[in-house]
């Protein structure tokens, strides 16, 4: 059977975008193969074989042109998945929007159906194309920008998207990544231009992401292009590699600067409270040394004081036993020459007074 | 029967192929011009289902917008320098009969467009200075002017090609190779500036705080030095003091016990004395018991 041969199977089951010359081609073909049908009944004559070979085909005839119509009007199921939509035209105007699932559509050529990634969120890369190795490239002239004090910065960054409005996206938009792609470096452009590099590479990135991500929505927003910027992400923000190592040497030097300072701040830290407590010390010594002398001269006075009133008592006695008593002792110690008064006058000089280490008392 | 039968289905089979030939789909996203024999005979822009006549034919436009995205495009700026000036266009064919007549193709009138947007892009830019077309001026609005002032010229240029433009947009504003090399060279002389700043910064900050650190030791020392000899001299004052007050009680018996432990403590052993036996000591040693 001519009909069972895969090739010629559903002709019109190949989706929307079949082109008119196609179905030209199927009547062409059908009416060649009519042709042959009758073709072979007229040479058969008028004999009984003839006859109900041309009966068994008309009744075949019926069945291939049902089951072409079921196979044409199958050719309009299609599935919308979870993330995506399907924008439904009939006749090229957009007639409905459908959502995830199975369904179905007039067959063509009366509707075509569009389908979208909505939900699902878009990534452009900027200054930079992930490789399928998970490598990296660099697109220096997409990186490499001008910032406001006429500097140059190396930025690579990320724009994620979603599509807002099917109807706006398909109808009003001829290639949706490559607007966001232009807008978007066209933005970063914009607001690196009036940004200090200092600022870019350090404390305003998170500014940058906003204003830039703000003024992609607006461009696009002004082409009706149906699409919402969720992102703007800065994946790289450094100094051109040109001059990468005069950067970084201001980075040391900006810790050498805070470490010199602490080294400073670590000698203060090690002499003022050593300073501080010798001078607590000193104060502590001469307030021990005041307390010691009081204390010892109250003694000592007191002594005499006790001395004298037992002296007064008895004065003479007194006087005689203490020096007595003092003699006795000092006496005791010391070696001793006994001269008389008159003889010391001569002999004195002649001693060996050299060998004396003590005091000499002449009395 | 047969032969009648077979005469129905050509007719069908011809029905259907003229049916096919006179009628025709416009999408919404295209517009179109009907040519009779490469005559325009209409302009179709309204999206559905129409007819014509089975020998006319179609040319078929987009009716979006559409980027074109040229080449970066050497700029002369009011300063004289130059700059590579890279700028999409966005834009919509607005009167497909003009392109149509002026161009024949979209591709065709789309590098005619392209030719006016480079000469606009020129003629503005020209009339600024390189800072201001990369900065944006002062408060960073001159850059949205220029592209506004660009697309505005652009748009009337464009509009006997049948188009409007809705969007000229400057991607890059960048400096030529040799003026990049200067810049770089601009850059890592500033860069070494700061560092050395911060380098002497640091130094500057370090001797402070040394200096104000030593400063603060000898002034610790030298109070608490003032403030122990003041310590020591009340004590010793009072001490005196306590002194006096006894001593004065009976001043010849002070000298003379002072003078006795003077001696205990000053003639220790191994002083040698010399003695007259005459003296107090020895009162009794020279005179026995007369």
């Amino acid at each position: 059977m001519p009909w069972s041969d895969p090739n010629q199977q559903n002709p019109w089951g190949k989706g929307p975008n079949q082109q008119p010359p196609n179905i030209d081609e199927v009547i062409r073909r059908l009416q060649e193969k009519l042709s042959g049908l009758f073709g072979g009944g007229g040479s058969g004559g008028g004999n009984g074989k003839g006859f109900s070979g041309f009966k068994a085909n008309k009744a075949l005839l019926t069945g291939v042109l049902g089951i072409l119509a079921l196979l044409w009007l199958a050719s309009g199921i299609y599935v919308v998945a979870a993330d995506e939509q399907a924008v439904v035209l009939r006749f090229g105007q957009h007639s409905s929007t459908k959502g995830p699932g199975l369904n179905w559509h007039l067959p063509y050529p009366m509707e075509t159906v569009e389908v979208l990634p909505v939900t699902r969120v878009q990534r452009v890369e900027i200054g930079f194309r992930g490789l399928a190795d998970g490598r990296v490239r660099k697109v220096n002239q997409e990186s490499l920008m001008l910032t406001k004090d006429e500097n140059i910065v190396d930025i690579s960054f990320i724009v994620q998207y979603k599509i807002k409005d099917v109807g706006q996206y398909l109808f009003n938009i001829d290639n949706g990544p490559k607007t966001v792609r232009d807008a978007a470096e066209s933005s970063i452009r914009e607001v690196i231009g009036r940004t200090f590099i200092d600022d870019v590479l350090t404390t305003r990135k998170a500014e940058v992401e906003v204003e830039t991500e703000q003024l992609i929505q607006s461009i696009l927003d002004g082409y009706k292009a149906g699409i919402s910027v969720s992102t703007v992400k800065l994946q790289d923000v450094q100094p051109p590699e040109r001059v990468i190592k005069e950067f970084k040497d201001v980075a040391s030097a900006r810790e050498d600067r805070e470490r010199t300072k602490n080294e400073a701040q670590a000698y203060a830290n090690d002499i003022i409270p050593k300073a501080r407590g010798e001078a607590k010390k000193m104060v502590l010594d001469a307030e021990a040394y005041r307390a010691e002398i009081i204390d010892r001269s109250k003694g000592e006075a007191d002594r005499f004081s006790n001395m004298l009133a037992a002296y007064r008592e008895a004065p003479g006695v007194t006087r005689k036993r203490l020096y007595l008593e003092t003699m006795q002792e000092v006496l005791t110690k010391a070696d001793k020459i006994i001269v008389d008064k008159s003889v010391a006058d001569r002999v004195l000089p002649y001693l060996p007074l050299d060998r004396a280490t003590g005091k000499v008392e002449v009395k | 029967m047969n032969a009648k039968q077979n005469f129905a289905v050509i007719i069908l089979a011809a029905i259907v192929v003229v049916m096919s030939m006179s009628t025709y789909v416009v999408d919404q996203r295209e517009q179109v011009l009907v040519l009779q024999f490469g005559n325009p005979k209409a302009v179709v822009q309204e999206s559905g289902l129409h007819f014509k006549l089975p020998w006319q034919s179609l040319e078929r436009f987009d009716s979006r917008l559409l980027v074109q995205d040229a080449a970066p495009n050497e700029v002369i700026t009011k300063d004289k320098k130059s700059i590579l000036v890279d700028a999409y266009t966005r834009w919509k064919i607005t009167d497909p009969l003009r392109v149509y007549q002026v161009a024949r193709t979209q591709a065709g009138v789309a590098s005619r467009m392209e030719d006016v947007v480079r000469g606009k892009v020129r003629e503005v830019l020209g009339q600024h200075t390189l800072l201001e077309i990369v900065s944006g001026g002062k408060d960073a609005t001159l850059r949205i002017e220029l592209m506004r002032a660009i697309r505005d010229k652009a748009d009337i240029g464009v509009h006997e090609l049948g188009l409007t433009i809705e969007d000229v947009r400057i991607k890059r504003a960048d400096l030529p190779q040799e003026n990049s090399e200067a810049v770089f060279q601009r850059m890592k002389a500033e860069r070494n500036r700061i560092a050395k700043e911060y380098r002497s910064e640091g130094e500057e900050a370090a001797k402070e705080i040394r200096a104000e650190a030593d400063k603060k030791r000898k002034v610790l020392l030298a109070e608490a030095y003032k403030n122990a000899e003041v310590l020591r001299g009340k004590g010793e004052a009072e001490t005196n003091r306590i002194y006096v007050k006894a001593h004065s009680k009976d001043p010849k018996f002070y000298a003379f016990m002072r003078s006795l432990e003077a001696y205990r403590e000053s003639i220790g052993e191994g002083s040698r004395l010399i003695i007259s036996p005459s003296s107090e000591f020895f009162n009794f040693f020279e005179q026995g018991t007369k």
